[in-house]
């Protein structure tokens, strides 16, 4: 149990930099996840932390103490790979218990130790199995045993899942949550896969190129992106991005979405939060997550708004319909109640006013607005809603 | 079954017949193939076991091919404790027991160096790695008859001139880099994940190999047993360079005994002996030989 910071951070093989000023911060008992796309420097940070590579620069605290120069064992910590890399010729037991074999530890302690992980991770019938014996599942439990059995200060997951079938992967990270739940241990896990970092994160450090995009809890990350690589990364399908204009007038600020049609289609969204931090006319992304657009007519409420699209395909997963819908030749996923009665052809949806994001265009930055439910109270009695709602009597 | 899938079978049955006769007929020469040069390689062993089993009166009579009249040890027996080795007529036996003190040491000594310098050259990272084995490397190709005359002199200056343990220092020496390729080659197939949690659970560098890599490198290590004792056992020319007198390997006290032979050669004694010194290594292959050929193949395959 420890905390973690890494401060200013840089790694870089020759000229190549593969690490860019690293900071993050983890709490005593987070489970921190570093995500992003292969190549991201991921798990090379990782390895940083476990010190089997060296850094160029900055600094690496465990519980306050800088680690720097120090072996990987003087470290205190243990690690979970993603080839498990079991030692092959040692039965299971002897697998759990080598660090302590090498350590010293006395053999009745050790085979206390060795018992206590076995129970937590169910695998007493396999202690005398060798790894090639196993399943994957049993090899990944035989791993984490390996870690836990030492009770380190920091746990380090680097993609334990990856290798896996898709079935086995939902139980593993079930389990995985499961034991961080009674552990509460401090753990830094790499992926990925976006829906194992928004089950298990407590925070999620998504990455891209060697430099941190955002830090922040799934809810952050997933709600407020802080640019388009975030919001395009997370969610599946991901939060749409639609070319748009800001505008802005006494009456209050809105964006026109880029419609070649010849009526714009116009969506009211609070000020920006900082005065100045848009000006009228200036080319936007909005970003609207798949789930905040619903068929019109289907609860529609104050807090949302219209727009007019052409559904080109519906796709039925069973759970949800995907609809590709498209505004002035730009495509737009929105994700429906199956049997709604969508056909292809044009129709209107509407938008959660609160679920909508502006991202500059030039800098893909997201720009902070004011809170949404203070728009909706001003335009309560606004023509600007009620008028939009009764333009499609019909739907 | 029913009428339409019976039509849908006859068919095939047809058109499988003619391709049968074809299999068969390529099998036949393929064995026929094989057979004769089965035949071919078999045939001087044939003529070394059976000539050994003569008595000399029956070879004066001019049969050295074809089965004995009479079956005699005697041959054996001789070849194995009378016949003479240059002056002394001890037989092969003394000789026998020269080449396992040589052999032992000098496989083991490089096999073990060859493993740790295998687990060096790849699971850690150093500065010219590639570099180190690469001139390593150059000793596989480097000509006995190349090292011979500084080798020999070396040996001398260090005392061990024309004894046995000069001569396992010869052999290790010569021996190590192909152990080291044999031994890194294999390793290289080792994920670095293994070692990193070796070192995690705070195994050092020699512990890690000790535990870890030198356990799971016996397929490899097989293979390098029977590379070296072969090689070594087989050894005719460091044998003959740096041992002298009652210190020679097998080899060269089997060419003494052919050729200090005086008067009428007793070809049965000479074939027995051969066949005495070529035992060893033909029982090897026979009892490890899977090992070898799996250990040949290990890493070129998956799993």
């Amino acid at each position: 149990m420890a905390s973690l910071s890494i401060q200013n951070l840089y790694k870089s093989y020759g000229d190549v930099s593969v690490l860019k000023d690293i900071n993050i911060e983890a709490e005593d008992g987070e489970f921190l996840v570093l995500l992003g796309p292969s190549g991201c420097g991921k798990s090379t940070l990782l390895s940083a932390i476990a010190g089997l590579d060296d850094i160029s620069g900055g600094h690496i605290l465990i519980d306050g103490e800088s680690v720097e120069g120090l072996e990987p064992k003087d470290r205190d910590i243990a690690m979970v790979f993603q080839s498990y890399a079991l030692y092959p010729t040692m039965s299971v037991r002897k697998n759990i218990e080598f660090g302590m074999r090498v350590r010293g530890v006395p053999e009745a302690e050790r085979e206390a130790a060795v018992a206590r992980v076995a129970e937590t991770l169910q695998i007493q019938a396999l202690l005398e199995r060798k790894p090639g014996q196993l399943s994957g599942g049993q090899r990944q439990r035989v791993a984490i045993g390996r870690a836990l059995v030492r009770s380190p200060k920091i746990f380090l997951f680097d993609e334990p899942l990856s290798n896996l079938d898709a079935k086995l992967r939902v139980d593993m990270r079930a389990e995985i949550k499961k034991l961080y739940q009674r552990l509460r241990a401090t753990i830094v896990y790499v992926t990925h896969d976006q829906i194992e970092a928004m089950t298990l994160a407590t925070r999620i450090v998504i990455m891209k190129g060697g430099v941190v995009q955002q830090i922040g809890s799934p809810e952050e990350i997933y709600e407020k992106p802080v640019n388009t690589y975030v919001a395009s990364f997370i969610g599946s399908p991901p939060m749409n991005l639609l070319p748009a204009t800001f505008h802005q007038d006494p009456s209050g600020c809105w964006l026109a979405l880029a419609d070649s049609e010849s009526r714009a289609n116009r969506l009211c969204i609070p000020a920006p939060r900082e005065a100045g931090a848009l000006a009228d006319g200036q080319a936007v992304l909005a970003g609207i997550r798949p789930e905040a657009i619903s068929l019109q007519g289907e609860g529609a409420s104050a807090s949302q708004q219209c727009i007019d699209a052409r559904v080109e395909v519906l796709e039925p997963t069973g759970s949800d319909l995907y609809a590709n819908l498209s505004i002035g030749g730009h495509p737009l996923t929105a994700r429906l109640r199956t049997r709604c009665g969508l056909e292809l052809g044009p129709a209107s949806f509407c938008v959660e006013t609160s679920a909508i994001q502006v991202f500059d265009e030039r800098s893909g930055l997201r720009i902070e607005l004011q809170d949404a439910a203070q728009l909706a109270l001003e335009q309560d009695d606004s023509r600007a809603v009620a008028g939009r709602v009764s333009r499609f009597p019909g739907k | 079954m029913n009428a339409s899938t019976l039509a849908d079978r006859l068919p095939l049955r047809r058109a499988a017949r003619p391709l049968r006769l074809n299999r068969v007929l390529g099998w036949c020469v393929v064995y026929a193939t094989l057979a004769l040069f089965a035949l071919f390689f078999l045939a001087p062993l044939f003529v070394m076991v059976t000539t050994s089993l003569k008595s000399m009166a029956e070879i004066r009579g001019g049969a050295l091919i074809g089965l004995p009249h009479e079956v005699t040890f005697q041959p054996w027996i001789d070849a194995w404790s009378k016949a003479c080795v240059g002056v002394n007529c001890t037989g092969l036996s003394p000789f026998f027991a020269n080449t396992f003190y040589l052999v032992v040491p000098a496989t083991l000594i490089p096999t073990l160096i060859g493993a740790l310098n295998g687990y060096a050259l790849t699971q850690v990272r150093f500065r010219g790695q590639n570099l180190v084995y690469a001139i390593i490397l150059f000793g596989c190709f480097t000509p006995y008859q190349a090292i011979m005359i500084p080798l020999a002199n070396l040996l001398g200056k260090l005392g061990l001139a024309g004894s046995i343990p000069g001569l396992i220092f010869a052999h290790v020496v010569y021996g190590l880099p192909f152990t080291t390729m044999f031994f890194r080659n294999y390793f290289v197939s080792v994920p670095r994940d293994l070692t990193n949690a070796a070192r995690i659970d705070g195994s050092g560098f020699f512990q890690t190999f000790w535990h870890v890599m030198l356990p799971m490198s016996l397929p490899i290590m097989v293979v390098v047993v029977i590379w070296q004792f072969t090689s070594i056992w087989n050894d005719f020319l460091f044998g003959v360079a740096f041992t002298t007198g009652d210190q020679v390997p097998i080899m060269v006290a089997l060419n003494n005994i052919v050729s200090s032979s005086t008067g009428e050669r007793p070809y049965n004694v000479d074939m027995a002996s051969a066949i005495l010194a070529a035992l060893p290594t033909l029982a090897v292959y026979l009892f490890a030989g899977k090992y070898f050929i799996r250990g040949l193949m290990a890493g070129s395959v998956k799993g």
